[in-house]
């Protein structure tokens, strides 16, 4: 197998198998390192690995029944490995990689998120999964707050920290000058 | 106007925590005494023990350091009047307080505003009290420092989880009254510092300093909004009992990029970290202006840095959350790593 290419970055089939691994929370670090590099640079598997953490969200708000998830589990597998590998949302060498526990958690999150794209697609909006190709098999991460937004965050977060401390002082305040949004409130909860 | 209000409610809610406990009379104390005792009297005695001084203060914004000077009167159970003399945008102003209200006077508009404070219960001081011993070691750093003019006790809260800030208290050896805190940022830069050089301590003062005495008093409410349990943002459920020894202390409600937010404070008594909630977007991050993407155990964040100040956005349920502090990024990501886990 191909570890790396001529970037010394790892190549997709091999993040792909750290995948479990990192959404396991059990990735050492110099290859938690090696999988930040290569997804820096493709969206594919960012985009890959985001749909896996989706569905597994999916799948811990859903709570099904375990007779019902054992079901979709061996379908979603047959389904799986029937499909294309470049259009795979989760490939053969993977599954063959995952651990015990993490080819359950996965491929239960399969099961949901192959209920997902039918239900998607009988919504009409064009995906497809039984032979065919997927078009979109991700939820798309939040869009980061903006230059303005993250300092005012900064101005708020510092205003409101002061004053926390017995003796501290609030004349610190006065660095809020550029820092009003117009927000309500302050309620104290430590007490309770 | 509304800047102005924001600057009264921090500075009066300020001056008011930072005179919790019951009220005692000034003591003598021996060389003997040990770190926590002479800690408890300087927030509980010794904050009810009046004093004129000038105080400074410093503070660091964007990684540049800023000063306030003001005259000051403290007295007993949250009493605080400031007359501020620098920088040149705020001197002439004056903020008192009776513990329960606070009144800005801006000499530019004659505008008098009063802020009713919310009650700071003893509960919540003990309960931050509780936090810092919880949170820190308090160890003597010298029985005996002449500073101000005053022979101080000068103490060290040292944060027992690594990436945290430590804070040293100079406290007056005669009157437990806290002369100056220093804090101090794990790099060794100093976050903030407020000093005051008394004039008077004890001092003798009147009750009619810490009320304004004429102008028309325009009344501004404090909110005391409870966080509603039916709103959606409430709905991202982070606990209220957080990793590194954090708890939550307040919500606030503003908006920020055009959509609703949340911002939950937490602190460890000293340190704090705000986190920011808003809905999903949907939208694609773009990792432009300064947010870089890094991959934490669980989850997939991004990383912002402005000097002593990391921010580190993630979604999780539907919800975008941002976590803001000036801990070190490291401790964050260990903050962010175990809040997670609680969110999911």
């Amino acid at each position: 197998m191909q570890e790396v290419n001529r970037y010394n970055q790892l190549s997709c089939e091999v993040a792909r198998t750290l995948m479990s691994d990192f959404i396991d929370g059990t990735l050492d670090s110099e290859r938690l390192v090696s999988l930040n590099a290569h997804l820096e640079m493709c969206a594919a598997c960012t985009m890959e690995l985001a749909a896996i953490r989706h569905t597994i969200l999916q799948l811990r708000s859903a709570n099904p029944p375990a007779h019902l998830l054992d079901e979709a589990k061996g379908k979603a597998l047959r389904e799986l490995r029937a499909l294309p590998q470049q259009t795979a949302v989760i490939t053969a060498p993977v599954i063959r990689n995952l651990s015990w526990t993490a080819l359950a958690t996965v491929t239960a999150a399969a099961a949901l998120f192959t209920l997902w794209v039918r239900q998607e697609t009988h919504a009409g909006n064009g995906l497809k999964i039984n032979g065919n190709r997927v078009t979109r098999a991700t939820p798309r991460p939040p869009a980061l707050p903006s230059g303005e937004a993250l300092d005012e965050m900064a101005s708020l977060h510092t205003a409101r920290s002061i004053g926390v401390a017995p003796g501290d002082s609030g004349v610190q305040q006065l660095a809020l000058g550029d820092t009003d949004s117009g927000s309500t409130v302050i309620n104290n909860e430590i007490s309770r | 106007m509304k800047r102005a209000c924001l600057m009264i409610a921090g500075m009066a809610t300020a001056m008011h925590l930072s005179c919790p406990g019951a009220a005692a009379g000034p003591r003598r104390k021996s060389d003997t005494a040990s770190a926590a005792s002479v800690w408890r009297r300087s927030i509980t005695a010794g904050a009810e023990v009046p004093m004129r001084a000038d105080m400074l203060m410093t503070y660091r914004r964007h990684g540049i350091v800023h000063t306030v000077k003001a005259h000051v009167v403290l007295g007993p159970h949250g009493a605080s009047r400031v007359e501020f003399l620098t920088p040149t945008e705020v001197q002439g102003r004056v903020i008192c307080s009776d513990g329960q209200s606070a009144w800005h006077y801006d000499p530019h508009t004659s505008a008098l505003e009063e802020t009713r404070l919310s009650a700071a219960s003893e509960q919540r001081d003990r309960s931050v009290q509780q936090l810092i011993e919880t949170n820190y070691r308090v160890n003597i750093v010298s029985p005996s420092v002449a500073i101000a003019g005053r022979q101080c006790w000068v103490l060290d809260l040292l944060p027992v989880h690594p990436g945290k800030s430590r804070q040293r208290r100079w406290i007056d050896r005669i009157t437990s009254r806290t002369i100056r805190i220093e804090t101090t940022y794990t790099d060794n830069v100093v976050a903030r510092m407020v000093m005051y050089t008394p004039t008077s301590l004890p001092a003798t003062i009147t009750a009619n300093l810490f009320v304004p005495q004429n102008g028309k008093t325009t009344h501004r409410e404090a909110a005391t909004i409870t966080l509603d349990p039916h709103s959606e943002l409430e709905a991202a459920k982070v606990p209220a009992k957080a990793p590194l020894g954090f708890r939550r202390i307040s919500a606030a409600i503003s908006s920020l990029d055009g959509r609703p937010a949340q911002q939950l404070l937490y602190t460890d008594g000293i340190e704090t970290v705000s986190i920011f909630v808003q809905k999903e977007t949907g939208a694609q991050p773009v990792p432009s202006g300064g947010w870089s993407k890094l991959m934490l155990p669980g989850l997939i964040a991004f990383q912002n840095t402005d000097h002593h100040v990391y921010a580190l956005s993630w979604a999780s349920n539907k919800f975008q959350f941002t976590a803001v502090s000036h801990i070190t990024p490291e401790a964050m990501r260990r903050f962010v790593i175990e809040l997670n886990k609680s969110i999911q």
